[in-house]
């Protein structure tokens, strides 16, 4: 479904040149939940951009869904974008002013062909992430789980073919936290490709593959035969008052 | 559109300049509009078939100058005979409040000794009575016709036709009346006036052998400026005028009349325009830098846009709409300023101020001009922002 092959990115600074990443290489199969780990400094962020296609390698293939993404121009690439990648940032980047519904109308504003049902996607998109109650809301009247979960709605809202999620907890409380990763484990549960970027161990363990960055390249690629469960974790956290995943907390 | 909610000073304030712009030009159109129909209008005055020519030279125009009389009648006589395409010739000497009576009642008149094309000439036909003739004129007969103004001083509103009058001190039988003709442009009483033939004026009442102006009705529009200089040329010689010595006289064609009125105008437009221009520019720079620094702002949203599949032509016509949105507004706001201040403006002068289509159009035209020029930098900033950078 996706495959880097010999990724490397070199930046340059006048005559000094980095090189961050020195030739990644992996494949990811569609439906598996894989979670890119790596302490700053290793490229972790370059590899991100790379994947979500907002940055370009230096050397190396890039396949997405049978797609050669650096063999297009900036126009088809940002509508690789569009199509095939849903994005989940750190920081949520919703708009202030618009409703939750209209960010997660947003990126449906930018296909190439604007469906006729857009409003019914980002309705059930915001259903499946359980803001159905919270549609007219902005991202100031939300909690950050509920603003994150907006983010999740907006990236599933295309039905991409990989879920980028760069460290989509790191801004959250753990309950805020365990349920945000509760949803991404129940999106893959329903046979969504999702990759995960972090650099905290605990959340890497919900994922079912893990591969280790060090120094711009692959340093270990392992799968966990039984990864954490958010949703028991969050029931064990909460002692039962938790709702089914992707329910109202206020936790404000 | 969201963002534009989001700094409503700063966008005040982009709008402003625009609005100051389109203002100002709203009130120079409606004003230079008005001028225009005004310099028709007295240029109709004038007659756009009539040359005038006075005694005396110089740059000043004119009124004639009653202490200024260089002209004979033989330069009259001569323009009549030999320039083609004279029609009509009526030359004439005017004397301002000059005391007239009737019985016991009395008033200053402007008395006008004139040719007997006079009528013609002015294109101002007695309403009753006749004017006088050829006889009367060669006999210097002490006849008079007389505006509607003198009618009600001295007659109090009483039939005039063949009453006689005392117009410095010597008798006049009032021959016809005039109908009214009410203020001139420059503001004088056009009805109080007397005409009396000009042998008469010359010889009996002025004791002059030279009189101030001539009045000359060509045959056709476009025959005025040849025959206007045809009569230059004569009276220069007939004066024994050489280079480099000056006129003593003067021709005044319909198009110095409009050249006059539009020179007036078209100073204080000059100026308006000035204040249009530069405070369009003034607002089309205010809102290149308020748009730069909003792009600086949202960086974070121009990225997000561009991850979630935005072209960088989208970004590039969000931004370029805002510009234009906010120029837009502003030229909608400058036009209802304009408009009130056109209309406060009419009033206050008592001049007449034209609402028409063109400062709609052209204050709309402006504005998207402006917004589209000045916010075309600012959009092509947000439109090249890398991505990565931009969501970092």
């Amino acid at each position: 479904m996706l495959e880097m092959i010999d990724i490397t990115k070199t930046y340059r600074a006048g005559a000094i040149e980095t090189p961050v990443l020195r030739g990644v290489s992996f494949k990811v199969a569609r439906g598996e939940f894989v979670a890119i780990m790596g302490a700053s400094g290793t490229g972790k962020t370059t590899l991100m951009n790379i994947l979500g296609c907002l940055d370009v390698p230096t050397g190396g293939k890039y396949l997405l869904d049978g797609v050669d993404v650096f063999q297009n121009n900036d126009d088809a690439i940002s509508s690789i974008r569009n199509e095939k990648i849903g994005f989940v940032f750190q920081q949520f980047h919703l708009l202030d002013r618009a409703s939750a519904l209209d960010n997660v109308l947003l990126p449906l504003t930018y296909a190439d062909k604007y469906p006729a049902d857009a409003s019914a996607k980002c309705v059930s998109s915001l259903q499946a992430v359980g803001l159905g109650d919270r549609m007219d809301y902005r991202p100031n009247q939300l909690s950050g789980g509920q603003q994150q979960r907006v983010a999740i709605a907006r990236a599933l809202v295309t039905s991409p073919a990989l879920i980028l999620a760069d460290e989509p907890t790191g801004n959250l409380d753990r309950q805020s936290g365990l349920e945000i990763m509760s949803i991404l484990q129940k999106l893959n549960g329903e046979g969504r490709t999702v990759v995960l970027i972090t650099h905290d161990q605990n959340i890497a363990e919900h994922a079912g593959r893990i591969l280790v960055l060090r120094e711009g390249r692959i340093f270990e690629d392992s799968k966990r035969e039984a990864p954490l469960n958010a949703e028991k974790e969050l029931f064990a956290l909460t002692g039962g008052a938790q709702l089914e995943p992707g329910g109202c907390s206020n936790n404000r | 559109m969201i963002a534009l909610g989001r700094n409503k000073t700063r966008s005040f304030l982009v709008m402003l300049g625009v609005v100051v712009g389109i203002s100002a030009l709203t009130v120079v159109v409606s004003m230079a509009k008005s001028a225009n129909r005004k310099v028709m209008q007295r240029v109709n005055n004038f007659g756009p078939t009539a040359i005038m020519l006075f005694a005396g030279g110089g740059k000043n125009l004119p009124g004639p100058d009653p202490t200024v009389a260089t002209l004979t009648l033989d330069d009259a006589k001569a323009v009549e005979t030999q320039v083609r395409g004279v029609k009509s010739i009526c030359p004439q000497v005017m004397r301002p409040m000059v005391p007239a009576s009737y019985r016991d009642r009395s008033y200053e008149v402007t008395v006008i000794g004139a040719g007997t094309a006079w009528q013609d000439a002015w294109d101002w036909y007695v309403s009753s009575g006749d004017f006088y003739d050829e006889q009367d004129y060669a006999g210097m007969a002490r006849v008079a016709v007389i505006g509607q103004t003198v009618v009600r001083e001295l007659f109090q509103g009483a039939s005039p036709i063949g009453e006689t009058i005392r117009i410095a001190n010597a008798n006049f039988k009032v021959k016809g009346v005039l109908p009214a003709k009410g203020t001139s442009p420059m503001g004088t009483d056009m009805d109080e006036r007397v005409i009396i033939p000009l042998t008469t004026a010359m010889r009996r009442t002025f004791n002059v052998s030279t009189f101030t102006m001539v009045r000359v009705r060509v045959s056709a529009v476009g025959d005025v400026q040849r025959v206007a200089s045809e009569i230059r040329a004569l009276i220069r010689e007939r004066h024994n005028i050489r280079p480099p010595d000056l006129d003593d006289f003067r021709v005044v064609t319909p198009d110095i009349i409009a050249g006059l009125s539009q020179m007036v105008a078209g100073t204080l437009n000059r100026v308006l325009l000035a204040v249009t221009i530069l405070s369009l520019v003034a607002g089309g720079i205010v809102l290149m830098n308020l748009m730069l620094l909003s792009v600086t702002e949202r960086r974070h949203e121009i990225g997000l846009r561009r991850a979630l599949g935005g072209k960088r032509r989208d970004v590039l016509l969000q931004f370029l709409f805002e510009s234009v949105a906010l120029t837009s507004s502003g030229g909608i706001g400058g036009l209802v300023l304009g408009i009130a201040a056109s209309l406060l403006v009419g009033r206050l002068t008592a001049k007449t101020t034209e609402i028409s289509w063109e400062p709609v159009a052209l204050a709309f035209g402006l504005s998207l001009l402006v917004g589209l020029v000045f916010g075309l930098l600012p959009a092509r900033r947000a439109a090249g922002l890398h991505p990565v950078e931009a969501l970092r």
